[in-house]
């Protein structure tokens, strides 16, 4: 027999339910968090009412081995602060040392720099799309991003012998020449690629489910998006035009045709929708390259050790999650007096904090996954 | 726009405060004493070139040092007090300038006022530099340790940092005796 509910009770029951506020502590070991990121959110129930984050489990003191181990000894370390989107790191690195000493780069090493970088790119942006999947539990999605992204690696491979960290730039160019075939072979598979980017588009981009938990979800305001010192396509989902291959050109970009892809509502779903554009634009960009390319030499020659005159010099160029700078303090040694990496997943990352307010713990994992954040850049 | 353009611009706004303005590898320069900081970034930031994109803040440090005379010049070497430089580097995402503003802390207890309120991205830099330089910032929110852990002793990046200072947690000899022993 049922009991019938005291007046008393009725009332209680009746009223909204009172949540307690609880600590959760997520990570730093979880699948969800790409890599060891920990997160302490406060909750009230599903909703968080305030995020901390506690980054530094990947410090590898990328600026202290660099002031020890020199310009070129650090060179090849410079591949591993983003391990996903190496060569842009080592370019941004170049870049500044380049700067210092005043090297000139040969026509077709510019060339050769920009075929790796988006190519880079490319595999990066396929292996968010992956991991972005498997982060909503579509899991299929995740082998074939994997799939796609072997291929553009196997090219990585031809071009220097290294399929991850390749350690392709060199102060004065880049290391190798393209193998033969490699041009071919290149159109090929961007052309592969393209042409599934609307199974994709079928499969996930345009799924029910996938819609529903990103549109509208984690919005991030222009406004905050630049006070935070956001970039790369975090950055553009909000609207905001800047890819510093057009707003501070480098190399050659500014002979390219191609489109910095803006987004409109700065939510989950445009940070996704950014990196699938993208990767048509550099398929573009190679292409165009890939035409152009002039033969001729692929590095200047070093004299000597490289020393380059006391003064400062600060590189920047676009890698797949934002603006990738090095500045670099010189005293005259083989040795950088002072070498400070900015970048870009350390400043989308503290821009984060204050986005997860007001949304339910299952939408950390889409959000988080959406800035495409890689712990080894955060931590340097 | 190119750097002595806003140079040019920004000259009448700058100076009064305090600042030196030069050009470097094409990117502005501003030099200001350390009290002026955070007036000279509200300056640029809402001045005519908008200066709204910090991307990131860090810190030089030079130890104390003896100079030598230059050649030809007689006397006795000079005694050059440490410092801890400081470098802002902003960017105008309309007016596509690069500005570096620096500014140089006595190297005892360098402290300086946050610019956290003016730029919110600063923050976590302020906290980076706080950690591996141990620069001060008044005013900061959550001046916390960022990359190392609380426990840490020194602070790495400073020229004389011995890293011996910071005891190591999980030493072997510690936790399994036993292992050590064999050894």
């Amino acid at each position: 027999m049922s009991r019938t509910l005291t007046p008393e009770e009725r009332a209680h029951a009746t009223e909204a339910p009172v949540f307690e506020e609880m600590i959760l502590n997520m990570g730093p070991q979880h699948p969800s968090t790409h890599g060891v990121l920990r997160l302490v959110l406060r909750v009230s129930g599903e909703v968080i009412e305030e995020c901390k984050f506690h980054i530094g489990y990947l410090h590898r003191c990328h600026e202290k081995i660099a002031e020890e181990h020199g310009y070129l000894g650090y060179l090849p370390l410079a591949d591993r602060l983003d391990y996903v989107c190496a060569g842009p790191n080592q370019w941004a690195a170049c870049l500044a040392m380049e700067k210092l000493a005043g090297i000139e780069v040969p026509e077709r090493a510019e060339y050769l720099r920009v075929i790796a970088a988006e190519l880079n790119r490319i595999a990066s942006h396929l292996l968010f799309i992956a991991t972005f999947g498997n982060d909503l539990a579509a899991v299929s999605v995740f082998l074939y991003g994997m799939r796609e992204r072997e291929m553009v690696i196997d090219l990585l491979e031809a071009l220097s012998g290294q399929r991850l960290t390749y350690n392709y730039y060199r102060v004065g160019g880049v290391g190798w020449d393209m193998p033969e075939g490699f041009a071919e072979r290149c159109r090929e598979v961007l052309d592969i690629i393209e042409s599934r980017l609307p199974h994709y588009n079928d499969l996930f981009t345009n799924n029910a489910v996938m819609r529903a938990r990103t549109e509208g979800v984690g919005v991030v305001p222009p406004d905050r998006a630049i006070a935070f010192g956001m970039s790369g396509p975090t950055l553009r989902a909000s609207g905001v035009p800047y890819d510093v291959r057009r707003s501070d050109p480098y190399g050659i970009y500014d002979r390219f045709e191609f489109e910095v892809v803006v987004g409109e509502r700065g939510d989950t779903f445009d940070r996704f929708w950014m990196r699938v554009r993208e990767i048509q634009e550099s398929a573009k960009i190679i292409r165009q390259a890939l035409d152009q390319i002039p033969p001729g030499e692929i590095r200047t020659k070093l004299k000597g050790r490289f020393r380059p005159p006391p003064g400062r010099a600060y590189g920047h160029v676009e890698g797949a999650r934002g603006d990738v700078g090095y500045y670099i303090v010189s005293d005259g040694t083989d040795k950088p007096y002072r070498l400070k990496v900015r970048s870009p997943c350390f400043s989308n990352l503290a821009g984060m904090e204050e986005m997860f307010r007001g949304w339910k713990i299952a939408d950390v994992v889409a959000i988080l996954g959406s800035i495409d954040i890689v712990l080894g850049c955060v931590d340097r | 726009m190119t750097a002595s353009e806003a140079l040019d611009l920004l000259r009448p706004e700058i100076e009064p405060l305090g600042g030196q303005l030069a050009e470097e590898h094409g990117a502005l320069c501003i030099t200001c004493p350390d009290d002026r900081v955070p007036q000279v970034l509200r300056k640029l930031r809402d001045g005519p070139l908008a200066f709204d994109y910090l991307s990131f803040v860090t810190a030089e440090d030079y130890p104390p040092h003896t100079e030598e005379p230059a050649e030809g010049e007689g006397g006795a070497p000079r005694e050059v007090p440490g410092r801890i430089e400081l470098v802002y580097h902003l960017f105008s995402l309309e007016h596509r300038v690069q500005c570096f503003v620096r500014t140089a802390l006595a190297r005892e207890a360098p402290r300086i006022a946050t610019v956290s309120d003016i730029y919110p991205g600063a923050a976590w830099h302020e906290r980076e530099t706080y950690d591996l330089f141990g620069v001060v910032f008044v005013g900061h929110p959550d001046l916390r340790r960022i990359l190392l852990p609380d426990y840490w002793v020194g602070h790495p990046l400073r020229k004389d940092y011995d890293p011996s200072q910071t005891p190591l947690v999980y030493t072997p000899e510690k936790r399994w005796p036993e292992v050590a022993d064999k050894r």
